[in-house]
């Protein structure tokens, strides 16, 4: 089921295009956006979560269009957002926060405001700081703060941009099980430069280069790009992006070294492949 | 929905308000202030109220921070993106902001009532004008409402603290620049000052509602931020209402522009900035 539809959407700083006639189509369940520094994936992200209008192009965001004024209030209503950088009020408590957003939520009840706010901070792991103050609570915990602003109201639409910068290996996994299992109802977009959170996550991945899709598929068919190009060595290879991994084996990512054998590609294999010798400088 | 929505804004942001330390210590100097200066000078209950005045700016300055840090907190913290994506508009969180100005004469009264107890006991003479006693209840509110007009024009950390410097150093100039009480200097200064050698007879009527005109200005500027009609009719409204107020109050038309509303003169006895008669 189809519940966003991008047309044609345009955006651009000064001389600077960010989005450049993107078309794309977003369904139910957890898609993963990749994609280099300034590939476009925040303005994307910020012009879904109607922070910003594009300039060109049209939207349907679940069923609603978010240039009509009345349809926008009703789609921000149904929408969570965690940007790249949340801020959060350091002076409030986490439940205050949690509070006060969800008043502009329009969670008017109070009773159930207050229940919304304790289960947010409790599907977060935070129910034990309610109390701490913003400004006390560490990188990670706000991070995840700054999730549970978008949790609250159960919104069917997540938009989440690098929600795993800063959480340490044991809050990343509950972090994947919280949003794998939010997949299941709603459609959970998230941008990320953790290749392996798409691989655990996302059902579908989006790459985005200068404002375009450059990839539109499973995150296997994204491995799949770098099929036959990865190899294990003794040795280094003469070509191609490689390097030393753990075992003292060479790890190639092109043409075929001496004595390579051949190995199963990543998704951070089939992405460089993809984004060809940009991507490829930057790793080597 | 939406003025339920608001209601509920406007509670939270009260809320806020009321729990802070700082306003409570701020309320709790006002109070003292007064009482001090009550003590220092003529026991007259207008001397009393004027002096209430004057120690309500205390409260009105603090207010003016903590309203210009409640409507410029999604600037100053980044939240701006966040609060962008919400359903509640720039402008339903600007009336929900206007909350502030009811805890703020509250507080101001809560401060004046205990000045008033205080002095109860020194048995002042004359009668309690009661528009002189709204000037120490409207004063915090006015402050408030600059910190929040301030707040949405000039988000910017700094700008409410230079706005509270550049208020005091241009009511600290009145009644310097006015030669005489009844210049026009010395009548827009925002208590009327009733004892010393340089007080005049007092308008409080006529004062009271030159402040209420500035109040629905400056409110009026902060709705103005959402470029919305309305709001640019009181601006023009209550900037023409504060020109005929203070008009009003000059010495010759006074008799005629008081007629209306209640005044009472009071007798110029030792004066309030230590110059004796």
């Amino acid at each position: 089921m189809i519940t966003i539809r991008i047309s044609d959407l345009g955006k651009r700083y000064g001389a600077t295009t960010a989005l450049d006639s993107l078309n794309l189509q977003i369904g139910l369940g957890v898609t993963g956006l990749l994609g280099p520094n300034g590939a476009g994936k925040t303005t994307l992200l910020r012009c879904l979560a109607t922070a910003l209008a594009p300039d060109a192009g049209r939207l349907s965001i679940l069923g609603l269009d978010p240039f009509v004024a009345a349809q926008r209030t009703q789609l921000r209503r149904r929408l969570g957002y965690l940007p790249q950088d949340p801020g959060l009020y350091p002076n409030f408590t986490a439940y205050d926060l949690l509070d006060y957003i969800a008043v502009l939520k329009e969670l008017t009840d109070r009773q159930r405001r207050q229940a919304e706010v304790r289960r947010v901070l409790a599907e977060v792991g935070l129910a034990d700081r309610a109390k701490t103050k913003v400004r006390k609570l560490s990188g990670g915990m706000r991070q995840r703060l700054g999730l549970a602003q978008a949790l609250l109201g159960e919104p069917d639409l997540l938009i989440l941009d690098e929600p795993t910068v800063g959480l340490d290996p044991e809050q990343r996994m509950l972090f994947r099980a919280l949003i794998s299992r939010l997949g299941e109802t709603r459609t959970v977009l998230l941008s990320t430069h953790q290749t392996e959170d798409v691989s655990a996550l996302c059902e579908r991945v989006v790459v985005l280069s200068g404002g375009r899709s450059v990839f539109d598929g499973t995150p296997r068919e994204l491995a799949e790009l770098a099929s036959g190009k990865v190899w294990l060595s003794a040795g280094p290879a003469p070509t191609g992006v490689y390097w030393r991994n753990a075992e003292g084996e060479y790890r190639t990512l092109g043409d075929r070294p001496v004595q390579g054998e051949p190995t199963p590609p990543s998704i951070e294999d089939g992405y460089l492949t993809l984004m060809g010798s940009d991507a490829a400088g930057v790793v080597r | 929905m939406t003025l339920i929505a608001t209601r509920a804004l406007a509670a939270t942001e009260a809320t806020l308000l009321a729990r802070s330390g700082i306003v409570w210590a701020a309320t709790a100097l006002t109070a003292m202030l007064g009482l001090v200066w009550s003590r220092a000078g003529t026991s007259t209950w207008a001397s009393v109220a004027s002096r209430a005045g004057m120690a309500s700016l205390v409260l009105a300055g603090v207010l003016l921070l903590l309203g210009h840090l409640a409507a410029s907190r999604d600037h100053r913290y980044g939240v701006s993106e966040t609060t962008a994506s919400l359903p509640a508009p720039p402008f339903r969180r600007t009336r929900a902001l206007l909350a502030l100005l009811p805890v703020a004469a509250v507080l101001g009264a809560f401060a004046f009532g205990l000045q008033l107890v205080g002095a109860a006991a020194s048995q002042p003479a004359g009668p309690l004008d009661p528009w002189a006693a709204l000037v120490p209840i409207v004063l915090p509110v006015l402050g408030v409402a600059v910190g929040v007009s301030v707040g949405r024009w000039l988000p910017s950390a700094a700008a409410g603290g230079l706005t509270l410097f550049a208020t005091t150093a241009v009511l600290a100039t009145l009644p310097v620049v006015g030669a005489t009480p009844d210049a026009l200097a010395w009548r827009l200064f925002p208590v009327e000052l009733v004892d010393g050698d340089r007080s005049r007879p007092a308008a409080p009527g006529w004062h009271l509602i030159y402040l209420l005109a500035v109040l629905s200005t400056v409110v009026a500027v902060a709705l103005l931020r959402h470029r919305r009609l309305v709001p640019a009719a009181f601006v023009v409204a209550g900037l023409a209402l504060a020109v005929v107020a203070i008009h009003q109050t000059a010495g010759p038309d006074r008799e005629a522009g008081t007629a209306s509303v209640p005044s009472h003169p009071v007798q110029a006895t030792r004066g309030f900035w230590g110059t004796e008669p």
